[in-house]
Order: structure tokens, then C-alpha cells, then sequence
């Protein structure tokens, strides 16, 4: 790695506001089930704190977790460190060597009245240099973490980082047989700082995120025990009621340029997809066929869908393209392939695949054709991937607990993120902010 | 696509002319053991909906009495219909409870049921939701083509959102493969 000092000392100010209201909710507890040993080792030194009270949160701690989640780095336990360096003048590289870390990140953080202004470091230990300085502003101190974790992540890959994302899901808490409470919920992506978005006795299923990540829609059966698709504004709360015909409305699926949601309805009498314009709300019907279509996602582009289909005589994927209504089948192998979505290079298809009667998140490399089984639980289903491409969250059964977990792309690494309380499911991965 | 929509009126309309006819009962009963036999333990199961099994012969004694005096009220007691993995079509053992319900609700014409489909929590829960549908439409078929008026008949699928059984087993996704069949009004 090149020395590149003047490009690295100019400081980069970042600064950005939370105004969601936080309601009380469960935090998710991360659970690491496996890494991998080819990982990169890097070491967070504890943060120099340069206010009067004690910080609320242990910043160095957030920003190892991050990175430790992706499995593409390994960061040294704090009871590891040989020192405690928060000044760049302090950082012996021999110390560092001797412990195998091979980036070492420092810092400093001072409250202010609009919440903290931060400088961190980054070293590389064997180059024995400075890779990357940077200061900023930011209102709470996991925003904070995350922001540098996020920094750290893009300076050593080279790929956008995911720590200040979000996901959304639904819990259901059954306090006696016959009493359910759904929660759509709101959760930084490390599980923490959870809200609620909306409660309802009544299932609460298929959130799926505008492309802003502004709204939601999701689909609830709190009006007379029948499915409706509704669109939520996060600010405000507002919620507005986009589909109730007759039958089922489901799975709303937000378009790339946020002006449509694809969806499926079946008041013509069949599980059909549509695409509905949110200016407009005109409906224009994309499939006519006798079997079940559900399942919409968009292409990247927003030119085709992806959907489930048995039209075949099992489930399996079909793309759809909009401007000439044409189908084609994607899946082949094995005889359930559903919920499929494109990341966004466009390189791979993710799904749930079932394979021996168990169902598993599957990738289908587009280019290669090869199918690649990610997870060896069962039940796994809703895979969503992260905005980077990198990882995935999806729903899985553990022990009689329906629970969150999330895998590396390559499937190389994996953790379980599950509730305090009750069974997790329908995870979806928020766009960038 | 004309032709499919044909072949598949044709089915139904073969189904409900082979309720009446017990002879070929056997042939059509193409239903796997395992599966069949899940109506027969649901007692523990769901407390709420006992499955008095229409297709095996009454046990108990008193049974066997109404039955004589009313088979009727009898066999409208089942209010559950089972179905095979990821099928919406109707089991055999259920055409003579359905039959009775139907005729039923074609002699009073003030009575409605709302039929809830659901699907056990394999695969994924939209697909769930649209399979529940299509149980719960193949039962509202069923009651039209024996003279039931769409007015009479609600469907609302819930996939697999209420299971009855909370298991995770071959036994608790039989019992969770069913459409309700519920009197909203006598």
C-alpha cells in the first residue's frame, strides 16, 4: 500500500441528524457464529473522551463489532491491545507488529452542544504509516461509530460500508396461545437502537424500504382481519392505505426511482403482479396466468422484475421484463425457488432454494449459472441484501425461535441477531443514507 | 389459457358429481397416509375446532346415534379441510362434509360463511399467502358449483401467519395446511 500523505491529510467534515422519534423496543443481541481466519486483523484503541461525564457508549467497542461482523476483518479483543494510544505521536508500530494487527485505529471525541465532534486515525502497522485522518460532527455516539466504522471499511476495501444502515423487521410476541402482538420494527444494522413503527394484534408482514428510505410499505391485516398494503412515513408517522381489493394484497416492492411499487393483488380472481404509480395511483396488471405470481422485486435497473411463479408446476424464479410484458425463467435447479432478488451489480439472483426438504438462502451466480447454498440452518426464508452487496439478512428457525441472522455474500461468515423477546422475521436491509 | 380455465371447470364439476358417487371413492384417493391422517389426531391439537372426521365412520356411540337422526348436522360438524403440501386442490374426504355444508347454504339463503385459507410455515410467507388463497377458493368453488351464491361466501387467506399448531413437524405442517370453514351468520 502507497504512502499518500497529502490526499490523506486533508480532513473530511461530515456531519448528519437523526430526527426519527424513538418509541421503547427491543434491541436484537448479536451472537457470532463463525468467522474466518484469513481475515484482516486490525485493532481499535479506545477513544480519548474529553468531556466532563463518563460516555454512554464504548465507541472503539461499536466500531470493532462492525467490522468483526463482516468476517473480512478480525479486530483484536480490547484485553489484547499492548497499549491504549490516542494521539498519532504515541503509536509504536513495534508494539502493534508484535500483537499482528495490521491496521490500527486511534481517536479523539469532544461533546459539544450539538452532540460530539470527533478525529480518528487510521495506520496501516506494517507500512508504518498513516492511511487516513478524518474529523466530523455527529448527534449520538452509535451514529458516531458507525460513521468511522463505515470510513475504516471504505478506506481498506474499497467498497462502500454498511454500518450506518438499517433494517427493518417484524416481531411477534404471543403472550398466550391465542394472543399475538406483531411489531414492525426499526433497527440500526447491528441490531441496536430498535423502534417501532407500528403495532397491531392483527400479521404484519413484507416491509419493503422507498428507495430514499424515507418510507416503508408493508402489508397489515389490522383492519377487519384482511390484507391491505400501506405506506408509512418514518418522520411523521403517517400512514396511508394504497391497496384493499378484494382478496390478497401483498408483497409492495418499491421501485428503483421511487415512483411505483410492484405488488400482488387478487381481485380478478388470481395472485397476479401489478405495478401501482404513487402519482397517479393507477394500476396496470404485469401478469395473467392461472397459477400463483407473488413475489415481486425490481431489477436494478428498473426495466425488469423478478417474481415467484408455479407455473411450472413448482415455485421457481421468472424474470419479467416492462416494457414488452415478457417472461423468462431464471431457476432450474431444485423444485422451490422463491423470494428472489438481484443484488445490485446485477451478478447474482438470492433466494430461497429448497434443497432435501430444507430451505436454505441460495445465491445463482447470473453470469456462471451456479447455484451456491449459503446457510445450512432450516426454514431459512427472506433473504434482503445489504445495499453493498455483501452481505444478507434473512429469518431462520433456532431451537423453536423464529430469529434474524445474517451471512457474508460468499457464505464464509455468519451471526444471529435474535430478539430479547419473542420470534424475529421479515428482515429487510434499508438503503445507503 | 382458455383451454386450461376449461379442463379445470371440468375437474370441479367432475369432483362434485364423484361426492355422490362412493364406488369411485377410492380411486380418486390419491392423499398420502401421513397426511390423511391428520384430521384423526387433532383433538389435542386445535381445541377450538374438533375434526369429527366425515370420511371415517363415526366411533363413539352417541355419534353413530345423531348421525342416524340427522347425518346431515352431522357431517357439517367438520369445519376444517385439510390439503397436501403446496396443492390447493380438494381431498376426496372432503367432498361430503363440503356437500352437506353446500346444500345447506343453498336452502337458506340468509346464511353465510366466510372460508379462511392457511398454509403451513414452510417457504416463504407471501407465497404462503397466495397458496391459502387458492385452498380457500378451491372450497368457494366447490360451494357454487353446489348451488351456494357467491354472496354467501367470504375467502381471506392468512398463509401462514395462524398456524393452529406451533410445532415444527411433519404432524403440526398437516394440521396448519387447512381453509376454516366459519358461520358467520346460521
Amino acid at each position: 500500500m502507497k504512502n499518500n500523505w497529502f490526499s490523506v491529510l486533508g480532513y473530511v467534515l461530515c456531519g448528519w441528524i437523526f430526527s426519527l422519534p424513538v418509541i421503547a423496543a427491543q434491541d436484537l443481541v448479536v451472537e457470532i457464529t463463525h468467522g474466518t481466519t484469513s481475515a484482516t486483523a486490525i485493532a481499535v484503541s479506545p477513544f480519548q473522551w474529553q468531556g466532563a461525564s463518563a460516555p454512554t457508549e464504548d465507541v472503539a467497542q461499536i466500531i470493532s463489532d462492525d467490522l468483526a461482523h463482516t468476517a473480512q476483518f478480525r479486530s483484536l479483543a480490547q484485553d489484547q491491545l499492548p497499549s491504549h494510544p490516542t494521539q498519532q505521536a504515541s503509536v509504536n508500530f513495534a508494539e502493534w507488529k508484535q500483537v499482528a494487527a495490521e491496521y490500527l485505529t486511534i481517536g479523539r471525541i469532544q461533546p459539544n452542544p450539538q452532540g460530539y465532534q470527533f478525529e480518528f486515525e487510521l495506520f496501516d502497522v506494517y507500512g508504518q504509516h498513516l492511511l487516513d485522518a478524518r474529523r466530523g460532527q455527529a448527534s449520538h455516539l452509535r451514529d458516531l461509530a458507525h460513521h468511522i466504522s463505515d470510513q475504516i471499511y471504505e478506506r481498506l476495501t474499497g467498497m462502500r460500508g454498511i454500518f450506518s444502515t438499517r433494517i427493518l423487521y417484524v416481531t411477534l410476541e404471543r403472550p398466550h396461545p391465542k394472543q399475538t402482538f406483531y411489531r414492525l420494527q426499526m433497527a440500526d444494522a447491528d441490531g441496536y437502537r430498535a423502534q417501532t413503527i407500528f403495532q397491531s394484534p392483527e400479521p404484519i408482514l413484507s416491509p419493503s424500504w422507498s428507495s430514499d428510505g424515507k418510507r416503508v410499505a408493508y402489508v397489515s391485516f389490522h383492519q377487519g382481519g384482511k390484507p391491505a398494503i400501506y405506506i408509512h412515513e418514518l418522520a411523521t408517522g403517517q400512514q396511508e392505505k394504497i391497496a384493499a381489493y378484494k382478496g390478497t394484497n401483498g408483497a409492495p416492492a418499491w421501485s428503483p426511482d421511487g415512483r411505483s411499487l410492484a405488488m400482488t393483488l387478487s381481485k380478478d380472481g388470481n395472485p397476479e403482479i401489478y405495478l401501482y404509480q404513487l402519482e397517479d395511483k393507477s394500476l396496470l396488471r404485469l401478469t395473467k396466468n392461472l397459477s400463483i405470481d407473488t413475489e415481486p422485486r425490481w431489477y436494478p435497473d428498473g426495466a425488469s422484475l423478478i417474481f415467484t411463479s408455479n407455473r411450472g408446476g413448482s415455485p421457481q424464479l421468472y424474470q419479467l421484463g416492462l416494457a414488452d410484458h415478457s417472461v423468462r425463467r431464471l431457476t432450474y435447479e431444485g423444485n422451490y425457488n422463491a423470494r428472489g432478488e438481484i443484488t445490485r451489480d446485477g451478478r447474482y439472483l438470492v433466494m430461497v432454494h429448497r434443497e432435501q426438504g430444507l430451505f436454505h438462502i441460495a445465491t445463482q451466480d447470473l453470469m456462471k449459472g451456479h447455484l451456491n447454498i449459503l446457510t445450512s440452518t432450516q426454514l431459512d426464508e427472506s433473504p434482503s441484501v445489504a445495499p453493498n452487496g455483501n452481505m444478507i439478512i434473512y429469518a431462520t428457525l433456532r431451537g423453536n425461535e423464529g430469529v434474524l441472522a445474517v451471512t457474508s455474500i460468499d457464505g464464509r461468515a455468519k451471526f444471529f441477531l435474535p430478539a430479547r423477546q419473542g420470534e424475529v422475521r421479515e428482515p429487510v436491509w434499508s438503503p445507503f443514507r | 389459457m382458455l383451454k386450461i380455465h376449461k379442463m379445470r371447470f371440468l375437474s370441479l364439476v367432475l369432483m362434485v358429481l364423484l361426492t355422490g358417487c362412493a364406488a369411485t371413492k377410492s380411486l380418486l384417493n390419491k392423499a398420502p397416509a401421513a397426511a390423511t391422517k391428520a384430521p384423526a389426531d387433532t383433538s389435542t391439537v386445535v381445541a377450538t375446532t374438533p375434526v369429527p372426521s366425515a370420511t371415517t365412520s363415526a366411533t363413539s356411540a352417541s355419534d353413530t346415534a345423531e348421525s342416524a337422526t340427522n347425518p346431515k348436522t352431522d357431517l357439517r360438524e367438520q369445519r376444517v379441510f385439510y390439503f397436501d403440501y403446496d396443492q390447493d386442490t380438494l381431498k376426496p374426504e372432503s367432498y361430503s362434509a363440503l356437500k352437506a355444508h353446500a346444500q345447506y347454504l343453498a336452502n337458506k339463503a340468509s346464511a353465510h360463511v366466510r372460508l379462511e385459507g392457511h398454509g403451513d410455515e414452510r417457504g416463504t410467507r407471501e407465497y404462503n399467502l397466495a397458496l391459502g388463497e387458492r385452498r380457500a377458493n378451491a372450497i368457494a368453488q366447490f360451494l357454487t358449483l353446489n348451488s351456494v351464491t357467491s354472496e354467501q361466501i367470504e375467502t381471506v387467506s392468512y398463509g401462514e401467519e395462524k398456524p393452529v399448531s406451533l410445532e415444527h413437524d411433519e404432524s403440526a405442517w398437516a394440521h396448519n395446511r387447512r381453509v376454516e370453514l366459519i358461520y358467520t351468520t346460521q
